[in-house]
């Protein structure tokens, strides 16, 4: 287990020693304090907008960050050649995949944090209304989305280009986003093979629960919570054994 | 406890692309004993690192059996006793040389001040200690042979896999890396190592063995072929004849 978290902690070192990180949070700061010197005259319920781009930034950003470094891990390693020495020292090929994916989640679930932390700060202070727990769960609703993106990410880098990954982590995640609700009742047509591609796909609208936040509406309750959780983390889990079958079998 | 540190059975290695397929490796059989230093041999193409790859599990024979230390080479278990120092030195641009090595000596489970004595030991040894500090991303590729060769030696290797270990390096550190290997031989390390420079071969290799297009055409002692019909002659001589006569057959 050690190695795996050295190998997690290497790639934490490297994302905090490059400037990507730093530009990036630095423009989602001079949003934020654009948001929060914004002035809406003439529009009713401000909180609600400010509080849809706010959040809206906050997954952007979060996405910008953990998609292209979850794609980068495995492919940079093997580019680089950087794999062959790593790979001769006492280590399974498995070690490396899980090291490298939950290096990327910490980056993933660190900036994810980081960002959301400061859209807290900014919209309470704007709002001057502080719903603990709708916060909350639009909070571990994000880290369980990053979860199944970084894990997705990773497997489709173990078989992919890079540009491919990146390419098909995204189209993946909008698509699901903004029409995973509709599949059901399209694919459900098909017999057999709709079904089987329904239940293969990541169902990221599941884990979308701004609206609860930005409209005030009830929190949804624990047990709706805790599938979530279980449900992100059983497809992260299939996500890395299908990464461990294509890494064994590569010829490095 | 067997004297054969390394024994390849029948290796066979064939590349399939999607239009092309090639034999990179061809029934390769060969076994190096605890304690001496091997040196392989062959023109490019010939399937040095490939065999290197092979013994690591960084790719698959499609026939035939790798064992180091009485062991399948594919257990990560085995790798526990073998160093090894790839043909391309590439490290990771964003760590200082002391921090690679502490990484790596955490995956050998070497205690942490044990490493740091030990990472200072082998800075001193391959003449990076006042680099030892500095992030690699301005590393020369002399410099980053150094790093390699180090890190190879983190874990008090038994058997030390370098491939081509002195390409990059200029004539003192080139020196220096033959010293490195005859002290290791000394203290009972087995070495295997393959390379270009004959002269260098000669000087420190106990045997050799000479590959052409993933076959292994001979295998011999380093004193014999020097004394060979007695007179001496040099390891190129031989190296020469002997890849002249593959390609006439």
């Amino acid at each position: 287990m050690k190695a795996v978290f050295l190998i997690a902690a290497n790639l934490m070192r490297e994302i905090f020693r490059k400037k990507d990180f730093y530009v990036l949070l630095l423009l989602l700061l001079l949003l934020l304090v654009y948001l929060l010197n914004a002035a809406f005259f003439g529009i009713r319920d401000v909180f609600r907008y400010m509080k849809e781009i706010g959040l809206g930034l906050v997954f952007l950003f979060s996405l910008l960050i953990s998609v292209p470094f979850a794609a980068k891990v495995m492919i940079d390693e093997a580019a680089s050649k950087t794999i062959y020495a790593l790979l001769a020292k006492p280590l399974s090929r498995f070690q490396v995949i899980i090291g490298k994916f939950l290096g990327s989640l910490f980056v993933a679930w660190c900036s994810f944090s980081f960002f959301f932390f400061l859209f807290v700060l900014a919209s309470v202070y704007k709002q001057g209304v502080f719903t603990g727990i709708l916060y909350f769960q639009v909070y571990v609703a994000g880290l369980c989305l990053l979860l199944v993106l970084t894990a997705m990410t990773l497997c489709l880098s173990v078989y992919c280009t890079f540009s491919t990954t990146i390419t098909l982590a995204y189209m993946i995640y909008f698509l699901m986003s903004w029409f995973g609700g509709g599949l059901h009742e399209s694919l459900y047509k098909i017999p057999l093979l709709g079904q089987a591609v329904y239940y293969a796909l990541p169902h990221f609208e599941f884990f979308d629960l701004r609206h609860r936040l930005i409209h005030l509406w009830e929190p949804v309750p624990a047990w709706v919570m805790l599938a979530l959780v279980a449900y992100a983390c059983l497809y992260s889990g299939a996500m890395l054994l299908c990464a461990r079958y294509g890494f064994n079998k590569r010829w490095l | 406890m067997s004297n054969e540190v390394l024994i390849l059975k029948e290796v066979s290695v064939t590349y399939r692309g999607k239009a092309y397929s090639k034999d990179a490796l061809r029934n390769l059989s060969l076994s190096v004993n605890r304690g001496e230093v091997f040196g392989f041999l062959g023109p490019n193409g010939a399937g040095k690192t490939t065999t290197i790859k092979s013994i690591l599990n960084l790719l698959y024979p499609t026939q035939g059996s790798i064992f180091v230390f009485d062991s399948p080479s594919f257990h990560p278990r085995v790798r526990q006793r073998i160093g090894y120092m790839p043909e391309i030195a590439q490290y990771y641009w964003y760590l200082t040389p002391r921090e690679l090595m502490m990484m790596y000596a955490g995956f050998f489970g070497i205690k942490k001040n044990d490493a740091l004595r030990k990472i200072d030991g082998l800075c001193a040894l391959v003449g990076l200690e006042k680099e030892a500090g500095v992030l690699m991303k301005n590393f020369s590729k002399g410099m980053m042979q150094k790093v390699s060769l180090a890190q190879a030696l983190i874990n008090d290797p038994e058997l030390l896999i370098l491939d081509e270990p002195t390409s990059g390096l200029d004539p003192v550190a080139r020196m220096k890396v033959r010293d490195i290997i005859k002290d290791l031989k000394a203290k009972g390390t087995t070495v295997f190592f393959s390379s270009h420079e004959l002269s260098e071969v000669e000087l420190i290799s106990d045997r050799i063995g000479i590959l052409n297009a993933g076959r292994m055409v001979t295998v011999a002692d380093m004193k014999d072929i020097l004394s060979q019909k007695g007179h001496r002659q040099s390891l190129e001589r031989y190296f020469l004849d002997i890849i002249t006569k593959e390609e006439n057959q």
